[in-house]
């Protein structure tokens, strides 16, 4: 196990938690995409595993590395966006350590940052500052990605790239746990999905099981249909 | 960057040359004039400008606005009440600086404090430094009127802030609390570059962002502090220089930082130059000048960057 939580409560304020007596764990190459209503508390799990907030109780072994020991094993996108910084996009990126040079390749080719490398990051349009910020999180050498809507102002293709990068990397054995409300994206893109429904894990399964129960329907109180595009795509409508 | 040093010098060279006693350059060499005034006084103003404005910047950094400096944050008017304080009850300078030292680093510690009881955003954090900064202000105000033991024109001379200097005291005493900042900023530039960019986010980067914040303001707060001691509250130059030098020496941050020091110490030697050339009968203190070039420069910066 890559990541394990155990009885994990979190939230921003201790008399009111958001979650509570959430269980998981992030084994080896796995791409986990945690679904749920808005407000529900996706991001704030998110925070609480990378460590932006502390958690109220329950236990997170991992929070207790160093900072140092904690950058080799996770690698955060927050959802929000950069301020206005004047540094060039290179210059961003060559503070990210740990890092090598044929997954700092993978990114840059993945996301189509190279165009605009010697920017600066004040110029940059939202869909290219997010591509940016991205690549940031993913070149920076972890275990795993704890993404927080990533595909959030981006174009279709960058969408369908960033789903293939997320591929690519599961080969490398990095996994990723995903929040997004983009259901298109994470079904085609997850190995497993959890959803969260007042304050707990309502479900945490597999693709197919998702379908087959129609989880979704259940999660958001929307009738979802499942359309087969091609042996491993799959459209919701 | 090569200008800007070349510029430094020739402020420098023009700063130990020129002044009220007209001497050639020969004699000049060999007097008083030129080893305990003239040469201490300009060293002290190139370290005092450097310092403000590098420290300007790393505030800046570190809180993501513009408008932070340690004077914005309170640091400098929490240490002048803390000179004030000592210095109506007629202690020594020596106490005086202690006082200054204790009351700004407990304004940073008031800080820090509600940061950590509460998570508030960095935002909030300078808008309580602008109060303490306010309400330090309201205080020093009350002393001045109700402090019998003051001598008012010498403190009104502190406190805006002067490098009329005699003698190596005040270099000495500078210059370590400048090395250890500028030593620091130097080695520890990738935290707070990240900082500038992912804020409080950037918690899986290998280090800490409240520590760094913590520890680089405590640090600025001590040279700040040992500055406003020494020299008083010289202002402008952090809130001013730092945007300078950011229009200068785009996107590398380092460069900023490097441009920084070379730029405030050029301008605080040039406002001294200009005060003791062109107001010398006046004996005006050079945190007027400063502030005098600096309120109109900031506006016209500021200007400029809506207009773009």
């Amino acid at each position: 196990m890559i990541l394990q939580t155990q009885n994990l409560v979190c939230g921003f304020n201790k008399s009111s938690p958001v979650l509570e007596g959430i269980d998981f764990s992030v084994a080896k190459a796995e791409i986990i995409f945690i679904l749920g209503p808005n407000g529900i508390g996706k991001s704030c799990l998110v925070q609480t595993l990378s460590g932006v907030i502390s958690p109220i109780a329950g236990e997170a072994p991992h929070l207790e590395l160093s900072a140092m020991e904690r950058a080799k094993l996770a690698s955060y996108c927050a959802q929000e966006v950069i301020e206005s910084s004047d540094l060039l996009v290179e210059n961003y990126l060559s503070l990210i350590t740990p890092t090598h040079k044929s997954l700092f390749d993978l990114v840059v080719k993945e996301l189509e940052i190279k165009p605009f490398l010697s920017k600066s990051l004040i110029k940059l349009s939202g869909g290219e500052r997010q591509r940016v910020r991205l690549g940031a999180c993913l070149l920076q050498d972890s275990k795993v990605y704890l993404l927080d809507e990533p595909t959030n102002s981006l174009d279709p293709k960058p969408i369908q790239n960033l789903s293939r990068l997320l591929l690519e990397l599961k080969e490398l054995s990095k996994s990723s746990v995903i929040v997004s409300h983009d259901l298109g994206f994470a079904i085609n893109t997850g190995t497993r999905f959890i959803g969260i429904d007042q304050k707990r894990i309502l479900f945490d399964c597999d693709q197919s099981t998702l379908r087959e129960k129609k989880l979704l329907d259940q999660l958001y109180s929307v009738n979802f249909n499942w359309a087969q595009v091609s042996d491993s795509r799959w459209a919701l409508c | 960057m090569l200008i800007c040093i070349l510029l430094l010098l020739f402020v420098s060279l023009l700063n130990v040359s020129l002044g009220s006693a007209d001497l050639e350059f020969l004699k000049l060499f060999n007097s008083d004039i030129f080893w305990q005034l003239r040469l201490p006084r300009t060293l002290t103003a190139a370290l005092a400008g450097a310092v403000l404005a590098l420290c300007g910047q790393i505030t800046q950094i570190l809180f993501r606005n513009p408008l932070a400096t340690p004077y914005t944050l309170g640091v400098a008017s929490s240490a002048s009440l803390g000179a004030l304080l000592a210095m109506s009850f007629g202690l020594s300078w020596s106490l005086v600086s202690l006082s200054a030292l204790g009351f700004s680093l407990a304004g940073i510690a008031l800080l820090a404090l509600a940061f950590s009881l509460k998570r508030i955003s960095s935002t909030t954090m300078l808008l309580l430094g602008v109060s303490l900064n306010l309400f330090c202000a309201s205080s020093i105000s009350v002393l001045q009127v109700t402090s019998g033991k003051l001598d008012l024109s010498m403190f009104l001379g502190w406190i805006m802030g002067s490098v009329s200097v005699v003698g190596y005291d005040a270099v000495l005493f500078l210059i370590l609390p400048s090395i250890v900042i500028i030593a620091l900023s130097f080695w520890l530039y990738r935290p707070p570059a990240l900082i500038s960019i992912e804020g409080d986010f950037a918690v899986t980067r290998g280090f800490n962002p409240a520590h760094i914040r913590y520890l680089l303001l405590f640090f600025t707060t001590v040279a700040v502090a040992c500055l406003v001691t020494k020299l008083g509250p010289i202002g402008f130059i952090g809130l001013v220089v730092p945007h300078f030098s950011k229009r200068i020496f785009k996107s590398d941050l380092k460069k900023q930082m490097f441009g920084n020091l070379v730029l405030g110490a050029l301008v605080l030697i040039l406002a001294d130059l200009i005060n003791r050339v062109c107001f010398s009968g006046l004996g005006l203190p050079v945190g007027v000048i400063t502030t005098a070039l600096g309120a109109p420069a900031l506006a016209i910066i500021l200007w400029r960057q809506n207009l773009n």
